[in-house]
Parts: C-alpha cells; structure tokens; sequence
C-alpha cells in the first residue's frame, strides 16, 4: 500500500487485526480535470471494511462521499476523472492499477453496487427475469434454466412475492421500493465480497425505506458480506452501520464506531451536523458554503464555517486525525485533538446557534419603505 | 372585506379526481382520487404541515386550494371568501395574496433573468412603477433572507442550491402575501441547508405574522416548524393535531408506523418499529372501509378470532390476495420445488398436480407468512378449507369460507375524523372502542 500519507489517518487502525480488511483505501485522491485547476473530490481518504461489517460514509453534496464510493471500481468517467495518489486494496489485492477489463471483473464478482435511483438503473425494455439472468451469466457460466431458478432465488431472497411470476414482468409493472429490491438482488447475483450501496433509501417513502434497511441488514448477515454504506442520512447511519466516517469537501473529518460518534461527537462539522436534526438542540443549519473544490484553502476545509476556528485551523494541510477520548477507532481531524491542546473546547461547547445572516428583530413589515 | 374571527383559509371536502380515460374517445373508466374530501382551517399566523408518502395527495391538494388546479368539489373560503367564485379580478388578487414556493427552486426562475428582476417580478406585476422602491424592497428582502443587495446583479445559476430557495423565499414575500405555500421547499437540500431555510421560514412567519402551509414527506420537517400537522394518506387525512401531541402521541396507526419507520440518530436504538408491508394502493381503486386496512398493522380482527396481532395481519392479507384471484398457484409451486430439495428436485415441469396437497397447501402458507397451524381452532378450519378449496381450483368457495370468517369493520366502515384529545383528530375504528370504554368507565365510576 501508499504510505505517502502525510496529513491524514496516521494512526488509522491502531489496533492490529489478524485477518486482513475486505477493502482498504489509503489516502485516495480523486481529481476531475476542468479548463482551470482540477476538481479535487477526493482528497486523501483512508478507510477500511472488514467482511460482514457495514461502514457508511456520511456527508452532504459535496463531500465527496460518492465519488469517493464511485473510485473504488473506477465507475467515474475517465477522462475527466482520474486517480493522482492512493491505494485501494480488495481482500489484499492492489486494483488501481488493473486495466479496465479486469476492473469489470471486479465489479461482477467481489464488488456490486446499489445505486440510489432504481428508475434509472434498470433498463426498461427488457423483463426483470432478463436483467437478473445477463447478470447471473456474466458472472457464471451457468445455464438458461439454472439462472432462472436463481433469479427465482434471488428475487424471494430480496422478498419479491411470487417471485418466478414477476420474472417477465417489465421494471414499470415494479413500484419504487420493488425496483430497488430487484437492483438488490441483480446486486446479490454475482454473490459479491463487497457491496457499495449509494444512497440506496434515498428516493424511498419512510416506510419503504425501513424495509429496505431491514433487507440489507439480514441479506448482509446472511453472506457475512462487507457493506459500504453513503449516505446524507445520519439516522440512517445509526440505523444500519457498524463504524462510520464523516466526510466533508474530499476530507475524512471524523471516523469511529456508531456508538462513538454518536455517542461524544468530536469534529465541529459532526457536532453541527447533528444539530441540524429535529429535537436535537437547535434549529439553525450552518452558514456558509463549501470551499472551492478548485482551490481549497490551506488549513482545515471546515474553517470558514466553524466556530471554534482559531489560527492554527488557517494554516498548513488539514489537522491529522487525532484519537478522541480512549476509544481505540474514533479520530477526528481538528486541531483541538492534537495532543497539548485542550479538546473540550469542543466537546463542552453546548449547542446555541451559530452566528447566522438572521434578519435584525426590529425590522418589521411596514419597517419596508 | 376581512372578518377576523374567520380563519384566513377555510377547506371543506376539498376533492380532487382525476379521469382515467382509454381509447380514442376518452372514455371515462376510472378516476384517481387524488385528494377525496379534506377539511382544515388554516388560523391567522399558524404553520400548518401536511405530511404524507409519495402518492397520498398532499401535493394536489395543495395546488387546489389556492386553484392552480380545479377542485372536483368541495368548498374554499379564503378571508370569509369563496374562492372558487371569484372573477377574474379577484382572482389575481388571491394569486398575490398567496404565494408559493416549490421544491425546485429553479422552476420559478428565468435562467436569463438577473436575481434583482426575478425577485422584484411580481411587484412589477402589481403595479409598481417606482423603480428605485422596488430596488429597496428587493435589496431588503435579499438580506434578510441572508443574501446581500450585491446579489441582485447576479444570476440564478451564480447560487447554490440553498441560496436559490432563498432567493425564492424572498421573491414570495415581495407582495406581503397573507399565504405562504411551500410544497416540499427543502427536500432537495442537503440538511444543514434545509435548516437554514426552514429557520428562515420559522422567523418569518413569527415576525410577519404569516400563515404557511408546507406540504413535506419528512416528518422531521414538519415537526421542526409546524404548529399543526395533518398526516395524509391515499387522499384523506387520517390525523389532524398539534404537532407536538401528534408526535408524542400518535393516535392513528399509520401516524404510528410512519414515525417509527424514521431513523433515529441513536444507534443504539435499532430497529425501525413496526413495518408497514406492501405498497401504497392504487388511488384509482383505494380499498373499502378505512383505506389503510389493507396494510394496517393494528388492523381490527372480528369478534370471537383468538390470533396474534401478526398472524391475523397475515390471514387478513392472505384473504385479500385470494379474493383478488392473486394467488399465483404455479409460481408458488416453482419456489417450493426449488427449495424442497430431494423430494421433488427430478421433476421436469414442476405443476401443482405434481405436488402433494399438503405440501402445497403449506407452501400456500408460507407464501403468506400464514403459520401451519392457527391456535384458533376455528380460525384454522376456515383456512384449511379454503386451501383445500385453492388446490382443488376452486377459488369461490376458498373467497367464501374465508370472507364468513375474517371480515373485519376496518374493511366495512369508513372511520371519520373524530375528536380523540383536546385538538387532535383521528380516522380510526380502533379510537370508537376506546370511546365505548371512556363512556364505561364513567357509568362504572
Ligand atoms: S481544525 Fe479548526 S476549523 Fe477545523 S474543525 Fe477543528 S477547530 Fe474547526
Ligand atoms: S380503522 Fe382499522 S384498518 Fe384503519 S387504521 Fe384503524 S385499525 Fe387500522
């Protein structure tokens, strides 16, 4: 692996684990060329998924989540997009310099996605018996009626009822949450090591989307399959994942168990993120944009934003990720963490809103001339 | 003329359906109740929250009370006023006095329209010639919905996402609107930007002393700034009640299930509650009796059936799919060949003649999470005989033994709205026993 990894996840994993990770990044970039300087979507990121373990990554638009989901399989487009630094690794195997060929194989055997739009993802002049079975063959060499009975299979497993009924059925005939059953289980065809599920809840009702939740915990303990989760859903998050790693404009601000993260949030952005939910402190969002993707400023991404920023945030590359508490995994990227300084700063800085554009109390309507 | 003891909306049965029509000459052959008889009062100053999954109407009814559609039928007094006879003129007056803003805040802009001239718009539409006062206003409205007057020379495309809803809120409030309508206005943002907006709403309502009413499918949303919350389901509001008591104390059990399929940010508090099974019916053929009875988790059984609330959820729905004639016997047979293994794993063309009647009969279960065996004894002959009756082909007599012994209230009688709390309103049969009880208890005291 890449041990160029300067400003982020020096001490990532510190505790030695026997049996190798599923998938290992270490410090990933991922740029897109423009006519100016290049998109840096991802900009170092280091993360790791054991098997049957589910980590999301959380984050707004922007962050860089999906890209940095997308880069595991080479599923950007390229040119633009390309990797300048970084290493992905599969159950040990080093895939980013495989030719695209043998990135198709990965994708078809050891890594699957789910993507968010089932709309979009199923081609809709061929029956859902026919995508299931392409997808089946291309993984296997198994014959038309053996790949039938799988689809069958699969498509019970995913809880279609009547499942060899529907196989004709063309994807309009399927409702949303249908649709997204029926990716999964294309998803689940070439009995994947790993699969990446982008936002897949996101364009679900509530109570499609506990089903599908509750789908993929169970299909994943059943497999002990690994699961990498992206998601904007904090509650989701809480919901599904094992470990989790917050990610804001290409950077990895935060990483740890769910009961550590929830538990004692440690980065500023988490801790405002949270604080954006209904019933958790305030009503209030945090002001302000993203930095330039193009040229990002020097110091921590979140300084512009952050209201615990102080000189030291403005300088240098973003903080390195410093340990929070005894937990063993949970490290956050923020300079109140380094060793010398004090973190409850922080930690014990209750949630009162952040100073906002709100409009002066005085000004009342008729104040308008 | 404004009375002010009238609510400044008032709806009553709103309707809204839809033709289904086919062939070359339209024929009329079916009609999807979009929104199928709603009643509210929107009071002077509140926040109002209709809340419901993809489907349900919310969105049609709002664009028919304030006519972007034509109601069916129905009744909508704004100010005292019937607006669906208004001429014209009064018309115009209504659109300036309500304004909307959407999800997609792009829809509203002309991408070739600088921010100033977008929000000062509708006040040039007024009437207003003045153009260094529409400037004021416009340069007001900019800052405090936290842009700065600067912005006016840019154009929509220059802004994010947030900042376009911004801009959107501040074009709305131009005209001193008494309405502010605003269907899903940050579903599409990231949320640290749909709290921004959703503060931005909050403190405009409170210092304007505007009414709104948002139209959302996140509870999280609506609980954030609605004073009131109406939760919709297939065309008709199932509950209607103080945001707060409603979220506490949810008295219907669709407000139940959707509350509890919401993730909380607490991981160790897993498992989304009770699950709703199935999809959302056809609005065009919407279930009898309480429409919700088809996927109701707390669905009445009859009187004299001892089953688990589960189990009776899965004979009920069981019933439901033979009396649909959807019980695809085949295909069951194909699964339970495929997982029997041995026994039947050298059948050519597997068909139900093939299969033992009592195999079938209990892959027939399974199909519908029926157990093999009903503690009711009674419960358990209807069903036997009606899979006797399935396998031997005979679907009538399986739709009658089983509509004899499992029908319910929920399926023959519409709940209406009633009175189950001090303000809150549920659709529900399971709130006439509660009500049978209170009267008990009293008599007993
Ligand atoms: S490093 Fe500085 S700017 Fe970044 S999160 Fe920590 S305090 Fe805020
Ligand atoms: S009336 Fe019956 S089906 Fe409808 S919500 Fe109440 S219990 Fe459920």
């Amino acid at each position: 692996m890449s041990t160029r990894d300067d400003t982020t996840d020096v001490r990532d994993v510190p505790t030695e684990r026997d049996d190798q990770p599923l998938l290992k990044i270490s410090n990933l970039h991922t740029y897109f060329r423009t006519d100016s300087e290049d998109v840096r979507a991802v900009d170092g990121v280091s993360l790791t998924v054991d098997p049957g373990e589910t980590v999301a990554i959380v984050g707004e638009s922007g962050s860089g989540k999906t890209v940095a989901s997308e880069a595991i399989t080479r599923l950007f487009k390229s040119p633009p997009g390309y990797i300048p630094e970084g290493s992905i690794e599969i159950n040990g195997r080093e895939i980013t310099d495989l030719s695209d060929e043998e990135l198709r194989r990965v994708r078809g055997g050891e890594v699957s996605h789910v993507f968010q739009n089932p709309q979009g993802a199923l081609n809709p002049v061929y029956t859902i018996g026919w995508q299931i079975r392409e997808a089946l063959q291309l993984h296997a060499d198994v014959s038309k009626s053996e790949a039938r009975e799988r689809a069958v299979e699969l498509l019970t497993q995913v809880g279609i009822p009547e499942a060899s009924s529907r196989l004709d059925d063309y994807p309009h005939e399927f409702s949303g949450g249908m649709k997204q059953r029926v990716l999964i289980a294309i998803a689940l065809a070439c009995e994947p090591d790993l699969l990446i599920a982008d936002e897949p809840t996101t364009a679900l009702d509530v109570t499609i989307q506990a089903q599908i939740l509750e789908l993929l915990a169970e299909l994943q303990e059943q497999r002990d399959m690994g699961m990498l989760f992206i998601t904007h859903d904090l509650g989701v998050v809480a919901e599904i994942a094992d470990r989790v790693a917050v990610m804001y404009a290409g950077k990895i601000m935060e990483k740890g168990s769910v009961e550590d993260v929830f538990e004692t949030p440690a980065h500023p952005y988490t801790r405002a993120l949270l604080d954006c939910l209904p019933g958790r402190g305030g009503i209030g969002g945090i002001p302000g944009e993203l930095p330039d993707p193009r040229s990002p400023p020097p110091g921590c991404r979140f300084a512009d934003r952050c209201r615990h920023a102080i000189d030291a945030c403005r300088t240098g590359d973003q903080p390195g990720m410093h340990r929070v508490g005894d937990a063993p995994d949970h490290t956050t990227s923020c300079v109140h963490f380094e060793p010398g300084r004090d973190s409850s700063t922080v930690l014990d800085a209750g949630s009162e809103p952040a100073g906002s554009p709100s409009p002066p109390d005085d000004l009342e309507r008729g104040g308008r001339r | 003329m404004s009375r002010s003891d009238e609510p400044l909306l008032r709806v009553d049965g709103l309707k809204k359906h839809y033709p289904i029509t086919e062939g070359i000459l339209n024929t009329e052959v079916g009609r999807a109740r979009a929104v199928d008889g709603i009643s509210l009062e929107l009071e002077r100053g509140e926040t109002f929250g209709i809340v419901g999954e993809s489907g349900c109407g919310k969105s049609t009814a709002a664009a028919s009370m304030v006519r972007l559609e034509e109601p069916t039928d129905g009744e909508i007094r704004f100010e005292g006023e019937n607006v669906l006879e208004y001429d014209a003129a009064e018309l115009r007056r209504f659109r300036r006095e309500v304004q909307l803003i959407f999800q997609d805040p792009d829809s509203s802009f002309d991408p070739r329209m600088s921010v100033g001239d977008a929000v000062a718009e509708p006040l040039v539409v007024q009437g207003m010639s003045d153009r260094e006062r529409r400037r004021e206003i416009v340069a007001d409205l900019l800052e405090r919905v936290g842009l700065s007057a600067a912005d006016m020379k840019r154009y929509p495309h220059e802004f994010s996402g947030g900042q376009k809803q911004r801009i959107g809120l501040a074009r709305a409030l131009t005209v001193n609107p008494k309405l502010l309508v605003a269907d899903e206005p940050v579903s599409a943002l990231d949320v640290s930007v749909q709290a921004e907006i959703l503060r931005l709403i909050d403190e405009f309502q409170r210092e304007l002393g505007l009414t709104v009413l948002i139209i959302s499918h996140d509870l999280g949303v609506v609980r954030q700034v609605c004073d009131r919350v109406a939760v919709m389901y297939l065309g008709e509001f199932v509950e209607v009640g103080p945001t707060e008591e409603l979220f506490s104390n949810p008295q219907h059990p669709y407000t139940r299930a959707l509350l509890s399929a919401i993730p909380t940010p607490d991981p160790t508090d897993r498992g989304l509650g009770v699950e709703l099974t199935g999809d959302v019916p056809d609005p065009s053929d919407p279930p009898s009796g309480c429409k919700f009875h088809t996927r109701c988790p707390e669905v009445i059984p009859p009187s004299g059936i001892d089953l688990s609330q589960e189990t009776w959820r899965s004979v009920l729905t069981f019933r439901k799919q033979v009396e649909r004639e959807s019980i695809d016997v085949e295909s069951i047979v194909e699964m339970g060949v495929l997982e029997s293994g041995d026994k039947y794993g050298n059948l050519e063309e597997p068909s139900p003649d093939a299969i033992d009647d009592a195999d079938l009969k209990r892959w027939i279960r399974s199909e519908y999470d029926v157990p093999d065996r009903l503690d009711d004894p009674r419960a358990e002959a209807t069903v036997d005989d009606a899979l006797d009756a399935i396998v031997d082909g005979d679907h009538d007599r399986a739709k009658a033994h089983l509509a004899e012994e499992f029908t319910t209230v929920c399926e023959r009688e519409k709940p209406e709205l009633e009175a189950c709390g001090t303000e809150q309103e549920a659709a529900c049969h399971l709130l006439d026993d509660v009500h049978v009880e209170l009267d008990e208890l009293r008599l007993t005291e």
